[in-house]
């Protein structure tokens, strides 16, 4: 019986000190980093002239090295591999103990912009797999780019065009000019037909991944990055997934594929937020697209075109509005013959294959080439009818009643200007002079806030009473003793104003809908409810307690028995 | 003189300082091994003699005492790797890879952790299995059970806790599902249409997160929970646990107990003698007291002294134990995935292993499979001993043959009624796909869930009846939810992908 316990203990102690030795092994004297630093150490000797020199490759010491960018939230250890980035005799040497090559890092001082920020990868791992994370399986975000990949990384910090990204460059013009964006928008700009490419680069293989066929291949074209395989697929062969795309395929010369794989894997919410301070330029001026408003009604003779044009030409054309990446379209119905409108409209690539002349002359001017948009015969007569006059659309903002709409319901105020105004009216967000936030002495029945001071008046109606313009004067210069004080020197700005405002639109709005029923309930009613029913509450728990309480004295048992003993 | 005295305490230092440290000399009588185990705090949890029938290796299968060794093991690499890592959103998870990577034995430390955490869940399960099947929670012992079922939830939601901890993908996305489970009450209050004034899950869900979105209310809140006060709570009530077991006269053994039963464990020859031949031997004023104590109406005991036998065995499971994890630690890394993101779900996203058999039921129901059953489960296991209170011996697996073949019908029962309704709704969908417009409540109230309950339910009425027996009943209701719960588990983790959809093999899943 002790012997088998023992033999366990035993047994035991051997497997726990094996596997502690082990481990200790594999983490202090199995790593590639210290052979490596080694080697240089070796080359250092080998190329010291001096005894200088030598002495300082004696001193050079073996041990992790990682460069720490507090600014940048990044720890880069790739320094403890490439130990010899730096130094520009080690040109010679194989990787990973070559120097960088070209002249970047004479520019990219090291200790302030790291490693990972232009070639991605792990920085914080000190094993070669993980920390150039190339390996999909193992859920690594940035696999190292390679070239030209590297190249999209650039804009994390730079804003200036610069010629050592000519991909980046030649996959930025051509995303313009062969009208890419007439259906995918990058940062709000753009149509709206596909997919928005906003953060397509920063995609995890969660959400973008290529089809099952492909993947294998792509993935060891690409080295283990998903992101780029992805792109790559997705320009090549737009159909291979979703299978009903609407993107038609297009034969891209493999430079015009690595060029838009490399801007496209650019597209990250890392753009530009890296700016240590490289870039004079800011961003050069984008181009403008008018938003579609999606609340309104359209009513009119040809307002199935407009709905049309709306959905496919707005991101280029505009009527009456000039020339935009394409041109203004008012009055094109009396300038070109029919057949010709309606075959540009519909197949515009086949007019420019086939050398058109007329097709040829805007290509000229414009630069960018239409994008078939796979409109219907019936489309194409729609949008020409709307073409042909285009003032007989109104078009009328249109209220939803539909109370789950929230966007309906405040009437094309933005949320994040309402949010903005409730956070603002509690005072969660400080207005920026310091005048005090409103709920100080102002009350609202909005299930948004909470109950607000009794010391002014209730402003759940005050939009509808005082309308926009009247709550808007009171709110920049307050007629009132109390709030004048208050808001004293410091007057909220016009940005506020208009975001309390739209929050008590909101209100006011709610309030009117929600007028008859007597279904909008108080903070204070709820309180009042819970308060009371934890009162029930805890009077039923005394109530359980005592239930069982002897009511009569503790000796009455006694008592009782000797009544009893006397009567026997 | 006093000099002298002086160089004579020193040289006498050693002696006199263990001497102070522990009072009795070498445990060799009965009176010093005693002794041994009264006068050291952490061993006079124990008592001094033990039963004989308590070392029978198949009798505990030590699961108890495995359970806390692997808690032993998390409490002292969790102090560890808390010298590292950062509670804060956008310092934890880089906190993780630097333990991972350049803290000295980091890797291994956090690999530990979470090896010695599953140990823990499965030994504890286990545990309580067995406890159940030696009807260990009958007579004076039903109050221990209660508090077994309290360790047997704070282990699970230590376990949930630390899930959250390094802010992976994996972590965000499993602790939302829970979240979402806990907030599940909105199923309930969305069909009365009370949600609006009385949103009693929106405020669990707030409650456990700090706010609306997991964020860094919530990653505070699971740490000071993962670190402060579940670990308290489970070291209170852990003492307790244990300091019950000797309250309630050691570990349950039968009435008689043949002595076969007992080839191989040592036997104290004096122990015969001493309480034969001690008829003055009262039991003082326990006899004149209501209710039972451990010691009345006892022969003879057959008992040796817990030192050195008892420390040996336990010490043996402990590092036992240990070596297990560490060569799970060497071999296999605990997952970190990529930094948590909550504008990219993870699908299938799955919550930790231990709450996958719910997370199926939540599948078809969030109310029933979240909360509804969970409760019934809970609510029902703590309730045992108070509604099973048939008199029989104690202290035997499935206690005689009959037990054991209901044991095991039930396990064949379960087995086909689980994979049959998982089968059927695999195969055939439920009432959604055939009723789309059907209430939300007769969802609630029959779903595969509610089913397999129900057919449980069934089963040990069937058991109770033909029986005659509470006892049995309660072992095929048991025998029931363990194995549904083990095949659900196993289920939700291999055969459910994307979408929540089946799937014989991962490697069928569609990514897109």
């Amino acid at each position: 019986m002790d012997k088998f316990f023992r033999k366990i203990i035993l047994a035991s102690s051997l497997v726990i000190i094996l596997f502690l030795l082990l481990a200790a092994w594999r983490e202090n004297l199995s790593m590639d980093w210290q052979k490596y630093q080694q080697k240089y150490k070796q080359e250092l000797f080998h190329l010291a002239q001096n005894d200088q020199e030598k002495q300082t490759a004696e001193e050079y010491e073996i041990k992790l090295r990682q460069i720490v960018l507090p600014k940048l939230g990044r720890s880069d250890r790739c320094v403890t591999c490439h130990v010899a980035i730096e130094d520009i005799r080690m040109d010679h040497m194989e990787q990973p103990l070559k120097s960088h090559p070209g002249d970047y890092l004479d520019k990219h001082d090291l200790n302030e912009t790291g490693c990972t920020v232009c070639h991605d990868g792990q920085g914080r791992a000190i094993t070669v797999d993980a920390a150039h994370a190339r390996d999909p399986h193992e859920y690594w975000e940035k696999p190292l780019l390679d070239k030209p990949f590297i190249e999209s990384n650039c804009v994390r910090c730079h804003a200036n065009t610069l010629t050592q990204t000519p991909n980046y460059n030649y996959g930025k013009a051509l995303f313009k000019k062969k009208g890419c964006f007439a259906c995918h928008s990058i940062r709000g700009l753009g149509g709206a037909k596909g997919p928005d490419l906003s953060d397509i680069g920063d995609a995890s293989f969660h959400v973008k991944m290529p089809t099952a066929e492909n993947r294998e291949g792509l993935l060891n074209r690409f080295n283990g990055n998903v992101n780029l395989a992805y792109l790559h697929e997705a320009i090549v062969d737009p159909a291979a997934q979703p299978k009903e795309t609407l993107m038609q395929k297009v034969d891209f010369s493999d430079d015009e594929v690595a060029g838009l794989t490399v801007y496209l894997k650019s597209l990250s919410s890392q753009r530009r937020v890296m700016d240590i301070g490289v870039s004079e330029v800011q961003s050069s001026t984008p181009l403008t697209f008018p938003t579609k408003s999606k609340a309104s009604e359209v009513t009119g003779a040809s307002s199935k075109g407009y709905a049309v044009f709306n959905d496919n030409c707005i991101s280029c054309h505009t009527v009456g509005d000039g020339d935009r990446v394409g041109p203004d379209l008012k009055g094109i119905v009396g300038r070109r013959k029919m057949k010709w409108l309606r075959e540009f409209i519909q197949y515009p690539s086949k007019l420019i294959n086939a050398k058109d002349p007329i097709a040829m002359d805007l290509l000229k001017k414009y630069d960018v080439v239409m994008t078939d948009m796979g409109l219907t015969d019936e489309d194409v007569d729609e949008v020409i009818k709307y073409l042909k006059n285009p003032e007989a659309v109104t078009v009328v903002s249109k209220v939803k009643t539909d109370t789950k709409d929230q966007e309906a319901l405040t009437q094309g105020v933005s949320p994040e200007q309402v949010s903005k105004g409730i956070a603002l009216y509690q005072g969660k967000q400080r207005f920026v002079n310091g005048g005090p936030s409103c709920l100080a002495c102002h009350n609202v029945k909005s299930p948004d806030v909470f109950s607000g001071g009794l010391l002014a008046k209730d402003l759940t109606t005050s939009f509808s009473r005082l309308g926009g313009m009247g709550l808007g004067a009171i709110l920049k210069n307050p007629p009132f003793p109390v709030m004048k004080k208050a808001y004293k020197d410091k007057p909220l700005t016009e940005d506020e104003v208009s975001a309390v405002l739209a929050f008590l639109e909101k209100v006011s709005l709610e309030n009117q809908k929600e007028g008859g029923k007597e279904s909008s309930i108080e903070f204070g009613l709820i309180l009042l409810v819970i308060g009371l029913s934890g009162l029930f509450g805890l009077f039923l728990l005394y109530f359980l307690f005592w239930i069982n309480k002897k009511n009569k004295s503790v000796n009455s048992k006694v008592y009782d028995r000797q009544l009893k003993s006397e009567d026997d | 003189m006093s000099l002298t005295e002086f160089f004579k305490n020193i040289l006498r230092l050693p002696k006199t300082l263990k001497e102070s440290i522990i009072r009795h000399g070498k445990p060799t009588s009965d009176r010093t091994k005693s002794e041994v185990v009264m006068s050291n705090i952490f061993l006079h949890i124990h008592s001094t003699r033990i039963q004989r029938y308590t070392l029978k290796k198949t009798f505990t299968m030590g699961l108890g005492v495995m359970a806390a060794a692997s808690f032993f093991i998390l409490i002292v690499t969790g102090i560890l790797l808390m010298i590292y890592y950062k509670p804060s959103v956008d310092l934890a998870y880089d906190s993780i890879k630097d333990i991972q990577f350049i803290v000295p034995g980091g890797r291994f430390v956090r690999n530990m952790h979470r090896w010695a955490t599953n140990v823990m869940i499965v030994t504890v399960f286990l545990h309580m299995a067995r406890v159940f099947y030696t009807a260990a929670y009958k007579r004076t012992r039903s109050f221990n059970w209660l508090i077994g079922m309290a360790l047997f939830c704070i282990t699970l939601a230590l376990s949930f806790t630390g899930y959250l901890l390094p802010w992976d993908q994996l972590a965000y996305w499993a602790v939302t599902i829970c979240a979402n489970i806990a907030g599940s009450a909105r199923e309930l209050t969305d069909l009365l249409g009370i949600t609006r004034y009385f949103d009693v899950g929106g405020l669990i869900k707030t409650i456990i997160l700090g706010s609306e979105e997991i964020g860094q209310d919530a990653l505070i809140r699971f740490y000071w929970l993962h670190c402060a006060v579940l670990p308290l709570l489970m070291i209170v009530i852990l003492s307790v646990h244990v300091w019950r077991v000797r309250k309630d006269g050691g570990l349950a053994r039968p009435d008689e107990i043949k002595p076969e039963e007992l080839a191989g464990i040592e036997v104290d020859e004096k122990a015969e003698e001493v309480f034969n031949n001690a008829p003055q031997k009262t039991y003082g004023l326990m006899c004149l007291v209501k209710g039972k104590t451990p010691l009345v109406n006892k022969g003879p005991e057959d008992t040796i002294p817990s030192w050195p036998i008892l420390f040996i065995a336990e010490f043996s499971i402990f590092m036992f134990i240990l070596a297990i994890c560490c060569v799970l630690a060497y071999f296999i890394d605990a997952p970190l995935r990529e930094l948590a993101n909550a504008a990219v779900p993870e699908n299938p996203a799955k919550a930790p292993w231990y709450f996958l058999g719910l997370q199926e039921l939540v599948s078809y129901s969030a109310l029933m499979g979240g909360v509804g059953i969970p409760t019934i489960a809970l609510l029902g296991l703590a309730l045992i001993p108070y509604l099973d209170r048939e008199e029989q011996s104690v202290g035997r697996w499935f206690d005689n043959p009959t037990g054991i073949k209901v044991t095991i019908n039930s396990v064949l029962y379960s087995s086909i009624v689980t994979i049959g309704v998982l089968a059927f709704t695999v195969k055939f969908g439920w009432l959604r796909n055939w009723f789309p417009d059907i209430s939300q409540l007769a969802i609630i109230l029959i779903n595969p869930g509610t089913v397999l309950v129900a057919f449980f339910v069934l089963w040990s009425m069937i058991c109770m009846v033909k029986y005659d027996s509470t006892r049995l009943s309660a072992i095929a209701l048991f025998t029931c939810f363990l194995i549904s719960f083990a095949i659900l588990t196993y289920f939700a983790t291999y055969h459910r992908g994307p979408n929540w959809d089946f799937f014989w093999l991962k490697s069928q899943w569609p990514i897109h």
